[in-house]
Order: C-alpha cells, then sequence, then structure tokens
C-alpha cells in the first residue's frame, strides 16, 4: 500500500516534469534550433544528392544552424572542381577522398557511411547470363563472374549471340559510369582489376601495364558513358532490359525507398553482387570548420542515419539484418595504382585504341 | 510498478525529444522524400539552344508559369554552338546549354571543362523516313529495316535519301555514327581503326544522298519542296532526321502521303537533350537551372513534351503514346576525339559524293570600294585549310571536290577549275588561295549571264556523280546582260530529271534582295545575307554545309 503510495507520488511528479520538459521544449524549440544559419556549400556524388536534399535532411542541418548547398558532380570530376570555394567535398570512395586530401592539405575526413558496389540488371537477363556460366553461385547467393565477362569482352560476344531474339548488337558488357569522370567508374576499375589478377587487388603500378588491354576494352567499347552514377542509374530504369540489360551501381541507388529515382515494384529488377565486389565508402573532406561540422553530423546523428538506411545507404557501425553481405569482396587498389589505370586509360582515349 | 516503469519510459521520451534538436515530435505533414524545390523567385536563365529547340518554347512558358525561371533560348546550329563553348564564348553571356547531345562536346577538352550539371530531359533517336512508294518497294512497310539494309539498297541505287551534313548538324552526325557502327557490327564503340573495315559499304550508303544541309529544318523543307514539287529535281526517297520529326510532320496535315518511320533494327544513335549548366554560371543561375529541370522531368511537362513535340519522355513513369513502339537499342557511340574525327574526316574526304562547286564572283567596279575585294579574298581563303578554328577546319575545300572560280563584270571570266587532289589536297587548296588573291575588281554587273555561265559549267561537265551547287556573291544590281526572267526560264527548262543545282546568293553591299531571294527560291538554294554587321568568311563557311 505504501508503496502503491509512492508509486502514484512519484507519477506524479514525473507527469509535472514532463509537462515543464514539453512547455519547455515547446518554448525552446526555436531556442535549441540555431537562431542563425550559416550557409555551407559541397560538391557532391550525384548518388547522394537527394539524401542530402531530403526534407528531414535539411531540416535537422538547419536545426544545427547549417543551410547545406550542394553541386551534384561526378565524383571523379570533383578532384579538379573543388578548388573553387567549397566547404567540403563528398566523393564517394576513400580514393578520391585521397586524391582531395592530398591537393589540399587536409588530414582528417569524414566516413558516415558505405555502399556497395552490385549489378542491376532484370530477370530475364540473369536467365540468359545463367546459362552461359556469367551468373554462378557463391556461397549460396547468385552473383555476375567479372571473370566470365572479361572473357565475352575478349571474344566479343554479343546480347543477341546469347539470347536469340534480342535487339541488341552491342557487346555483352557492364555499362558503367566514365572513370575521367565519375566514382563509380573507378570501383569498376578496383573490381575489374582484381577479377584479372586472380581475385586480388593489384599490388603496384608495374603490374597495370599487363591489365589494360583488357581494362581499355572493357572502357572503351561502351562509347560514351554517363558522367554520374544517377544518370546511369536512371539509363538502366528508362531503358530496360534490352537496351541497358546491366548496370554496375550502388547498392544504395537500388535499394534508395524514397527518392523519385526507384526502382519499380513488380519483381523485374534484380540486383546482384559481382564477384568480386568493393564497398564504396562515402567520405567526406572537409575544406573549412563548417565543412568538418556536416561531416561530424551525419556520422554521429542518429537520425541523419536513419535516414541514410532509408536511402540505401550502409552507416558506419549499424548492423542491417535485412541487407545480405556480398559473398567477395576486395579493397580497391591503392591510390597510386588507380591513378595509372586512368593515365593509361586517358592515353588509350586519346588515340582511340586499346593495346593488344 | 508497470506503471512507474511506462511514465519513465514515456519521461525519457520526452526528454530525449526536448533534447533532440534535429528532429522533434512526428513532423507535422511528415516531409518523405527529396524537398519540391519548383518554386523559387523570378528569374532568367540565360540558354544557348539547338535550333531545333524552338519548338519547346510553350512548354517553357508553362515552367516559367510553376517555377519563376524564365527560360532565353538564342538558338545556334550545333557545331557553331559548339566552337562558341569551346572558345569560351559562352562564358558569362550564357547560364546554360541546351544542344541535342553533349557528345561532341565532351570530345572537346576545352569545352567539357565548361559543363556543369547535366539533366537529361527527353529523347528522339534519329531514323530515315522513307516514302510509302518506297516502303512497298524495299519490303519496309512495317518499319522494318536495319542501317546494313538501308546501306544495301542506296549502294544499289535503290534508295535516295536526304540528310544533314555530319560535321555541322547533330541529325547527320548521328546518323554516320550509326550507320558506320551499324555496318561494323562488332558491338563495340567504333574506334580508330573502324573507318576503314567499314569505308567500302559506307561510300555505298552515301552514294544515294541527294540533299545535304546545315541544318535538320532547312533539309526536311528541301525535301518537302522536292516531294510537293515545289522545289526543283526529282523527289527523294527518305529523310533522315529525328523520330519527333517525321512523328510531326506525318501529324502536321501538310503531307499528301505519310511518310513510313524506320526505326533501324541494328540500334539507332539518339539525342538526349541535357540541359547543362555552364560552369561559369552564376549561383542565381544554378538555383534557377535546378528548378527549372525538375520542373521539366515532372509528370506534367514530359507528359506535354511527348504530346507536343513527339520527342520521348526522359524519365521513368510516363507512358509513351500506344502507337509509339518501344525506343530501339542504342549503338555504342564513340567517345574518342580520334574515332569521331577520323570518321568525320573520312566522310568528307573519300565516303560522300563529292561536290562541284561554282563560286560566281562580282568583281565589278563598285567591289574596290569599303575593302569589300579584300573581304571577299579573306572569305575565300579561309575555305583554303588555312582557317584552323572548329567552324574553319569542316568548312575546307574537301578531298576530290571540284572548285571552279567565276569572277565576273560586264562579262563573265573564263572559268578557273581545280580538282582537290585526293593525294595531296593542300597544295590543290594552296592553288585555289593563290587564284583568289589574284582577283581584281573593274566594270559592270553581268549577274545572270554568269550564273547561267556557272550553270553550262555544271551541266556540261562529263562527271555528273556529284553535289553540284553555286555561290553567286554580289555587291549590287545586275546591269549588263541577261535578266532575272531569263534566268527563271533557262532553270525551268532544264529536265525534270535533272539533279537541281541550288544557288547560294549571298548578299553584300547595295545587292539586290529581291531578285536574289527569287534566284535562291528558283533553284531550290537559300540565300545568305553578309552585309552591315554580316560576316562574309563566316558565311562562306556556313554554306559548306549545304555543298
Amino acid at each position: 500500500m505504501r508503496l502503491r503510495l509512492l508509486a502514484v507520488v512519484v507519477a506524479v511528479l514525473l507527469i509535472l516534469v514532463v509537462v515543464w520538459q514539453v512547455t519547455r521544449d515547446d518554448d525552446a524549440v526555436a531556442g535549441d534550433c540555431a537562431t542563425t544559419r550559416t550557409e555551407v556549400s559541397g560538391i557532391v556524388g550525384s548518388e547522394k544528392e537527394a539524401f542530402l536534399s531530403d526534407a528531414r535532411v535539411v531540416e535537422a542541418l538547419g536545426c544545427a544552424g547549417f543551410t547545406l548547398r550542394i553541386d551534384a558532380d561526378g565524383s571523379r570530376d570533383m578532384a579538379e572542381r573543388v578548388a573553387t570555394g567549397y566547404d567540403f567535398a563528398f566523393p564517394s570512395s576513400t580514393p578520391t577522398a585521397e586524391k582531395i586530401m592530398r591537393g589540399r592539405n587536409v588530414t582528417e575526413s569524414y566516413k558516415p557511411f558505405s555502399s556497395v558496389m552490385v549489378v542491376a540488371t532484370f530477370k530475364p537477363t540473369v536467365e540468359v547470363l545463367r546459362r552461359k556460366n556469367v551468373v554462378e553461385t557463391v556461397k549460396g547467393r547468385d552473383v555476375v563472374s567479372i571473370a566470365k565477362l572479361v572473357e565475352m569482352s575478349r571474344a566479343g560476344v554479343t546480347w543477341k549471340a546469347i539470347n536469340e531474339g534480342s535487339p541488341n548488337g552491342n557487346v555483352v558488357m557492364l555499362r558503367t559510369t566514365d572513370p575521367a569522370d565519375s566514382n563509380s567508374a573507378i570501383m569498376f576499375l578496383s573490381i575489374a582489376s582484381a577479377a584479372l589478377n586472380d581475385g586480388r587487388p593489384v599490388g603496384g603500378a608495374d603490374a597495370v601495364p599487363k591489365l589494360m588491354p583488357d581494362l581499355c576494352r572493357l572502357v572503351l567499347d561502351q562509347g560514351t558513358k554517363p558522367n554520374t552514377s544517377g544518370v546511369l542509374f536512371e539509363e538502366y530504369l528508362t531503358g530496360g532490359a534490352e537496351r541497358i540489360p546491366m548496370a554496375l551501381i550502388y547498392e544504395s541507388q537500388f535499394l534508395d525507398s524514397v527518392s523519385d529515382q526507384k526502382v519499380p515494384a513488380g519483381g523485374e529488377n534484380v540486383l546482384l553482387f559481382p564477384n568480386p565486389t568493393v564497398y564504396a565508402w562515402h567520405t567526406l573532406v572537409p575544406l573549412t570548420p563548417a565543412g568538418g561540422e556536416i561531416g561530424r553530423l551525419l556520422r554521429d546523428d542518429d537520425t541523419l542515419k536513419d535516414i541514410a538506411v532509408e536511402y540505401g545507404f550502409r552507416p558506419q557501425g549499424r548492423r542491417l539484418d535485412d541487407r545480405p553481405n556480398p559473398p567477395v569482396v576486395v579493397e580497391p587498389p591503392d591510390y597510386q595504382v588507380l591513378e595509372e589505370m586512368l593515365d593509361a586509360l586517358a592515353d588509350q582515349r586519346k588515340a582511340a585504341r586499346c593495346p593488344k | 510498478m508497470p506503471e512507474v516503469r511506462r511514465l519513465l519510459a514515456v519521461l525519457s521520451t520526452t526528454v530525449l525529444l526536448a533534447g533532440c534538436t534535429a528532429s522533434p515530435e512526428p513532423p507535422r505533414t511528415p516531409p518523405t522524400g527529396p524537398a519540391p524545390v519548383v518554386s523559387g523567385p523570378a528569374t532568367t536563365l540565360r540558354v544557348l539552344a539547338g535550333s531545333e529547340l524552338a519548338d519547346m518554347q510553350p512548354i517553357l512558358d508553362e515552367a516559367a508559369k510553376a517555377t519563376g525561371v524564365t527560360v532565353q533560348l538564342d538558338l545556334i546550329g550545333s557545331l557553331e554552338g559548339a566552337e562558341r563553348v569551346a572558345t569560351g564564348g559562352a562564358d558569362g553571356k550564357y547560364d546554360a546549354l541546351w544542344f541535342s547531345s553533349n557528345r561532341y562536346l565532351e570530345t572537346l577538352p576545352e569545352a567539357k571543362q565548361r559543363l556543369g550539371n547535366a539533366t537529361r530531359i527527353m529523347g528522339s533517336p534519329v531514323v530515315l523516313g522513307v516514302r510509302p512508294a518506297t516502303a512497298q518497294r524495299l519490303g519496309w512497310t512495317a518499319g522494318t529495316a536495319t542501317w546494313k539494309d538501308i546501306a544495301a539498297a542506296a549502294g544499289r541505287g535503290e534508295l535516295t535519301f536526304a540528310m544533314t551534313d555530319p560535321a555541322t548538324s547533330n541529325t547527320g552526325f548521328s546518323a554516320l555514327v550509326a550507320v558506320a557502327s551499324a555496318l561494323d557490327g562488332s558491338g563495340r564503340a567504333l574506334d580508330a581503326a573502324a573507318i576503314d573495315r567499314v569505308a567500302a559499304p559506307l561510300t555505298g550508303f552515301f552514294s544515294g544522298q541527294r540533299i545535304t544541309a546545315g541544318s535538320s529544318g532547312w533539309l526536311t523543307d528541301a525535301f518537302l519542296g522536292r516531294m510537293a514539287g515545289t522545289d526543283p529535281g526529282p523527289a527523294v526517297d527518305g529523310l533522315i532526321t529525328y523520330e519527333a520529326s517525321l512523328l510531326e510532320l506525318n501529324s502536321s496535315g501538310k503531307l499528301s502521303e505519310q511518310l513510313t518511320v524506320i526505326r533501324p533494327g541494328d540500334g539507332v544513335v539518339s539525342a538526349d537533350y541535357p540541359l547543362t549548366l555552364l560552369t561559369s554560371a552564376p549561383t542565381g543561375a544554378r538555383d534557377a537551372h535546378e528548378r527549372l529541370t525538375a520542373y521539366l522531368r515532372g509528370r506534367v511537362a514530359q507528359e506535354q513534351i511527348v504530346a507536343r513535340t513527339w520527342r520521348r519522355p526522359g524519365t521513368t513513369g510516363v507512358a509513351l503514346p500506344s502507337d509509339l513502339p518501344a525506343a530501339p537499342v542504342e549503338l555504342s557511340f564513340p567517345d574518342t576525339r580520334a574515332a569521331i574525327e577520323a570518321l568525320l574526316t573520312a566522310y568528307q574526304d573519300r565516303l560522300r559524293r563529292p561536290s562541284r562547286t561554282v563560286y560566281v564572283l562580282d568583281v565589278s567596279g563598285s567591289m574596290a570600294k569599303d575593302g569589300r575585294l579584300k573581304q571577299l579574298k579573306a572569305a575565300l581563303e579561309g575555305l583554303t585549310g588555312v582557317n584552323t578554328s572548329l567552324t574553319g577546319e569542316h568548312c575546307r575545300f574537301r578531298s576530290r571536290e571540284e572548285v571552279i572560280l567565276l569572277p565576273f563584270s560586264s562579262r563573265p571570266a573564263a572559268p578557273q577549275r581545280y580538282t582537290v587532289d585526293a593525294a595531296a589536297p593542300q597544295p590543290s587548296r594552296d592553288l585555289l588561295r593563290a587564284a583568289a588573291g589574284r582577283l581584281r575588281a573593274g566594270g559592270d554587273t553581268a549577274v545572270y549571264d554568269s550564273l547561267l555561265a556557272a550553270y553550262r559549267e555544271i551541266d556540261g561537265a562529263a562527271d555528273r556523280n556529284r553535289f553540284a551547287s553555286i555561290v553567286l556573291m554580289t555587291d549590287g544590281e545586275s546591269n549588263r546582260g541577261r535578266v532575272l526572267a531569263d534566268f527563271e526560264k533557262q532553270v525551268r527548262q532544264r529536265p525534270a530529271t535533272a539533279e537541281p543545282v541550288p544557288v547560294f546568293p549571298v548578299l553584300f553591299g547595295e545587292a539586290a534582295e529581291g531578285q536574289m531571294r527569287r534566284v535562291a527560291t528558283v533553284s531550290g538554294g537559300e540565300l545568305w545575307d553578309a552585309r552591315r554587321g554580316g560576316d562574309l568568311t563566316k558565311t562562306f563557311c556556313q554554306i559548306r554545309g549545304y555543298q
């Protein structure tokens, strides 16, 4: 009985505290939110554009005192364009971030979330590719064999040739972005070079020349490529199985449940991991103290992390039980190794000829 | 103490919410998804655009109401636009570009570095429209044929067509790449060596080309003029242009017969109309670009684009008209400058039907004043391979081309005939430059005697399988010899089956505009104006797309 009375007293007290808190909260919404807003500008990979302009993200950052202005760009281009007065750069991989950090003498960076590179394809395409062993099963999971795709590219096998009735006379290839502009294509080079190197990341720049004949074909044979992964994903969605049977995109793009550009319901669109794949770590490089604050908020704020999950990202340190992990993962090679590949590709593109 | 625990839970939630600065309460209207940033302050966006985008004006008017962004469209041809951008001429004057594609621009490093955010708005493949009788004859009534079939039919002499100059216009450029890629058939983007693999069948394809032009609008008019019999010359079987243009024509009620649209089964090259911010654009323009593209990619605008311009939607979720088949597969488009330049050069110097070009040049006494003769010489010299600008490189006299200089004053002088040697083209061009340098002014103006002398040169030539045309440059009224009526009569007397010889009169000084317009009309040519602020060199260069 006394216990019960005590409980009632405690309860009443608690209610009072709650009421006081709530009223205080009502008065203080503006007070807890910053009253002045600093404009912070960032150059970001296009795949994060929708997330960063989400009304809830805008609100959260606004409350923390920031108005965000972003320029979406191919993450690679960013390294060139970052010089022009941004507070931060937010490319989607560590190698590109390293390039920016080196160029701007920045030592810190934030890695709020990652995204795995995946192959966006279609149900009928998977069946066609399975018959040709391009889709194989590893650790109980269907994956796209990059080594097999290299063989197809070497032999010049077309979609038409492996799929009767297909009007697509293009060589069976993964459609990617342009490595000269976009980070996701650098991820592609990481994947393809590892596939050509017995599944291991390429150790040094001296190993690059012997990989170039294949890498060059995989890139140049595609012809014009989208500058950004956002455009590539749209090409895939609008193009359909006949026109764009396979595209290498970020997992986040496929899983994104919020933005306009989403995978339609119906199950025709299929996500497969390539064998091997890489994790792209979205890395924020602060160029001013305000830029650093944005990085810290994105990394530490739980609400922002929740929203990032909705946009398909994998926040650092968060377990996502509904998302399978890729069976075969490699690290991207060192930055210098990738630069070597990019330089070689630039030369080969200039000559419009791949080495034999 | 279940109550206590519950209360503590409530309390802790409340405290958490109160302490949280980011996300208090369930939001009033749940803001899910990206903020629709469509409307905003009234702004003008200055856009340098491809000429075919004039048809977007009504949709842009709607966009202005919804977004506050008024678009000021300045229309320009593809190649000229590319040059303007690459040389920095668009910086500061424009905020954005809107061409049928950025593919060519992206191969020019000086242009590429100026391209900022590019947002694709819509699409249209470059395809072939043929007259029903042709479709019947070739068995293409279902619209199914490949570029290979098309090239073979042209090579056999069973198909004639109109196509723009690939160096100056996007439809011709797209068609050239599409035909070459399809003939190559490797399924890979063309490389620098590919052109040698496909040269023979490509030459066959181009043997069917009867009309060329620097712009697709002009090309379409010329095709229709010949189909209707209002322009001289026999009708041409087909027209290579955007699918959207063909569908628009078919629905316009202007045609006596509907064109059969052939969407080549071996793939197409499409325009994708990226609305592209220039990196030099100010912040306000970036914002305007974002709002405008968000609107244009929205459902309302996309549906209007499909309904009013016959282009295909640029986003998912907009239904195609029921009679529009799914878009054909896109051919890989080479993104290397070397491959593209190799293809364009091969087209000009090896693959296309060679030209026979007569320059009827007024060197009467009046040309001596105001430095007119000097300007004329400079304009001709600009075509002899010394102009290394982007446009200049594409307007030089081509290998195998026959160039006839026919200066006149009181009477036509003796024609000077030059053939650009395919093995050593530059020495031939140097000879032409020297000849231009020798022009002297003096005497009266016998325009029609000279024009008819030019026709005699063309009609009397032994080798007739050439694109023949006349550039008539005059700075005053004809005051000697035959008159306009005589010229018209002579042109009408040419046999109906004869290939027409379009005359491109260039107005200069005190030229007789009305008469010159008539000359252009009756010959199936076009009037050019290089008076008052006009630039004779530029005009001569632009006319090259029609030769």
